[in-house]
C-alpha cells in the first residue's frame, strides 16, 4: 500500500502524533475535493442521464461531450453578485447553506472505503450518521425562516415536516440491518456480510431506500422546493454563491447517503476486487438511482407523503425489526452463536430465503391495502396522483 | 495537552451557547444557542471517551430535541420581538436559584473518583467497544423499569399531541 509506505518515510522525520494528525489531514484534503468535483460533476450527469430517459439531448456545448456544463454553472454562480433580501435574517440566512453544505461531508468521516480505510472508525458509526444528517433539517430551517418570505417559509415547513417524519423509518430500518450484523461500526457491518443484506434485508432496503429519497428531497419528495407551488421553496430568496452551496450540498448529500447504502445493503467494497475504486463505482451508480427516481415519478401530495411515512412505512419497518429479531433467535440458538456474533453465510441464506417471500407477499398485499380509493389512502402516489392532476 | 486544550474550547462554546438560549431576544438564536451547547457537550463526552453517549446525545437532542423546538419557534408569530421576562419573573428566578444551589451542592457534595488509570466501568462512560455489548444487558435488566416508564411517557405523550392537535372539522390525511 502507498499510504503505508509514505507513513515509514515520514515516521523516520517526525514524530508519530504528527505524522498521524498529517495523515488524517492530507485524506481529508484528498476526501473533500473529491467529493466537491464529483458533486459539481453529477450536475450535469444528472442533467444528461435525465435528458437521456426523457428523450432529449442535455447539456452537451462546454467541453467534450458538455462535461464541463457543472463548471461553468459554477463559476457562473460564484462570480455572481451576492444578493440578501433587506428583510432577510443575515445570521440565519448566511448561516443556512452552509449548516447544509457541511453533514454531506461529515457522512465520509465514518464510511470505510477499503478494509481500514476509514478516516474515523466509530464503534457507533451508523448512529453518528444519522445524528449528523438531522442537522440538514435546521439548515432547510433557518435557509426558510430567515428568508423572510412566505414561499421560503412553506417550503421550510414541509421540508422539516417531512425529514423528521422520514427519519423514523429510516432509523429503523437501519435497526434491523444493525441486528443482523451486530455492530453499529460500518466497517464490521461491511464484514458481516458473507451474503450482501440487499438479499438478506430486501424489505429493509426498499423502506431506507424510500426514506433517504425522502431526506435527500428528492423526486418524488422534492415538495419543499415545488417549483409549480411555491417558487423554488426554502431556497427561493437564494442566488450567487450562497445557491451554488445549497445545490451543491443536494449531490454530496446524495453522494454521502448513496455511500451509506453501499456500505449497508451492497456489501461496501466487498467483493474485494479493484480496493475503494469498486466502492466508488457502486455508490456513484447508486446515486443514479435517485436520477432515475426523478426521471420517473411525479411529485406527491404533502399529506400523502407524510401519511405515507407514519401509516406504512413505520409500521412495515417495525414489524421488520420483530422477525429480524425472531429469525436471528432461531439462527442463534441453531448455530450456538453468542448474541452479537456475526452470522455465518448459511444462516443468512436461510434469512435471506424467508425475507425475501415476506418482502414479495407485502408488495403483493400492500397496494391493496393502500390507495385504493381517490381521496384516502396516504400511498396514493406515483400514475394515481398523475392521472388525477390531468382529469 | 491537545485533550485540555479541547475540553477549554468546548466548555467554553457549550457555556456561550447556554448564556445565549438565556439572553438572546430573538427565539431563533436561543435555538442556535440551544444547538451550540449540545454540541459542545457532545463534544464533551468524546474527550471523556464516551463516544456512543456522545452520538446518541448528538441524535437525541440536536437532531431530535432541537428540530423539534425549531419547530414550534418556526410557529410563533412574534418571533422578532419576542420578550424573555413577563411579570413571573421573581417566581422563575427563585425557582433557579433553588435548582442552582442543589446542582451545586450536589456537585460538591458527590465523591468524584479520579484516576489516572483506566476508565471507569460504569455503564455509561465505559468505553466504546464495551458498550455495545453492555448497554443493552444493563438496560433490559437493572434499568428495565426506568426504560419502561420512559416508554409509557413517550406514549402519553404521543397520544397527548394527538389529541390536542387533532380537528375534527378537517378531513382525515
Amino acid at each position: 500500500m502507498i499510504a503505508d509506505k509514505a507513513r515509514e518515510l515520514f515516521e523516520s522525520f517526525f514524530a508519530k502524533e504528527i505524522v498521524d494528525v498529517s495523515m488524517t489531514l492530507l485524506a481529508l484534503f484528498v476526501l473533500i475535493n473529491v467529493l466537491l468535483v464529483s458533486a459539481t460533476m453529477l450536475t450535469y450527469v444528472e442533467r444528461r442521464v435525465v435528458a437521456r430517459m426523457q428523450n432529449r439531448i442535455g447539456p452537451n456545448r462546454v467541453g467534450p461531450f458538455g462535461t464541463l456544463q457543472g463548471f461553468a454553472d459554477l463559476i457562473k454562480l460564484i462570480t455572481k453578485e451576492d444578493l440578501r433580501p433587506s428583510a432577510a435574517d443575515r445570521v440565519a440566512f448566511t448561516l443556512a447553506p452552509i449548516i447544509g453544505f457541511v453533514p454531506g461531508l461529515m457522512i465520509f468521516a465514518v464510511i470505510p472505503f477499503h478494509q481500514g480505510w476509514v478516516i474515523a472508525d466509530l464503534d457507533a458509526g451508523l448512529v453518528y450518521v444519522m445524528g449528523i444528517t438531522s442537522l440538514g433539517t435546521f439548515s432547510v430551517f433557518a435557509a426558510g425562516w430567515g428568508s423572510n418570505s412566505k414561499y421560503s417559509l412553506f417550503g421550510a415547513v414541509r421540508g422539516v415536516a417531512q425529514i423528521v417524519s422520514y427519519e423514523v423509518p429510516l432509523i429503523l430500518a437501519a435497526t434491523s440491518v444493525v441486528l443482523v450484523a451486530g455492530s453499529l461500526n460500518l466497517e464490521r457491518i461491511v464484514e458481516a456480510q458473507g451474503i450482501p443484506f440487499i438479499v438478506v434485508q430486501p424489505l429493509a432496503f426498499l423502506i431506507m431506500l424510500i426514506a433517504v429519497t425522502a431526506e435527500l428531497n428528492r423526486t418524488p419528495f422534492d415538495l419543499l422546493e415545488a417549483e409549480s407551488e411555491i417558487v423554488a421553496g426554502f431556497h427561493t430568496e437564494y442566488s450567487g454563491s450562497k445557491f451554488a452551496l445549497i445545490y451543491g450540498s443536494e449531490y454530496v448529500a446524495a453522494l454521502g447517503w448513496s455511500a451509506v447504502m453501499v456500505t449497508l445493503f451492497l456489501g461496501g467494497w466487498k467483493p474485494d476486487a479493484g480496493g475503494f475504486l469498486w466502492f466508488s463505482l457502486k455508490t456513484f451508480g447508486f446515486v443514479l438511482i435517485f436520477f432515475w427516481f426523478r426521471a420517473t415519478w411525479p411529485r406527491v401530495r404533502i399529506d400523502q407523503i407524510l401519511g405515507f411515512a407514519w401509516k406504512v412505512l413505520f409500521p412495515l419497518a417495525t414489524a421488520n425489526i420483530l422477525v429480524t429479531a425472531g429469525e436471528l433467535l432461531i439462527i442463534q440458538s441453531v448455530f450456538g452463536l453468542d448474541p452479537g456474533e456475526a452470522v455465518p453465510a448459511t444462516g443468512l441464506a436461510g434469512m435471506a430465503v424467508v425475507n425475501l417471500a415476506i418482502t414479495g407477499v407485502v408488495l403483493a398485499v400492500l397496494p391493496r391495502l393502500i390507495g385504493t380509493r381517490d381521496d384516502e389512502g396516504p400511498a396514493n402516489v406515483g400514475l394515481a396522483a398523475a392521472v388525477r392532476v390531468k382529469g | 495537552m491537545v485533550a485540555v486544550a479541547a475540553f477549554w474550547i468546548l466548555a467554553a462554546s457549550a457555556v456561550a451557547g447556554a448564556l445565549g438560549v438565556v439572553v438572546a431576544r430573538n427565539v431563533f438564536y436561543a435555538a442556535i444557542g440551544l444547538v451550540v451547547s449540545l454540541i459542545a457537550v457532545a463534544g464533551l463526552y468524546v474527550t471523556l471517551d464516551a463516544d456512543f453517549l456522545a452520538v446518541a446525545q448528538f441524535m437525541i437532542y440536536v437532531g431530535g430535541i432541537a428540530i423539534l423546538i425549531v419547530f414550534a419557534v418556526m410557529m410563533t408569530a412574534q418571533l422578532r420581538r419576542g420578550s424573555q421576562t413577563n411579570r413571573l419573573w421573581p417566581g422563575g428566578l427563585a425557582i433557579a436559584g433553588l435548582l442552582y444551589l442543589s446542582l451545586v451542592s450536589g456537585i460538591m457534595q458527590t465523591d468524584w473518583e479520579t484516576s489516572s488509570g483506566a476508565i471507569p466501568t460504569s455503564p455509561m462512560v465505559a468505553s466504546a467497544a464495551d458498550e455495545g455489548v453492555r448497554l443493552p444487558d444493563v438496560l433490559f435488566s437493572t434499568y428495565l423499569l426506568p426504560f419502561e416508564l420512559a416508554g409509557v411517557v413517550l406514549l402519553v405523550a404521543t397520544i397527548g399531541a394527538l389529541v390536542i392537535a387533532r380537528d375534527d372539522s378537517a378531513p382525515s390525511l
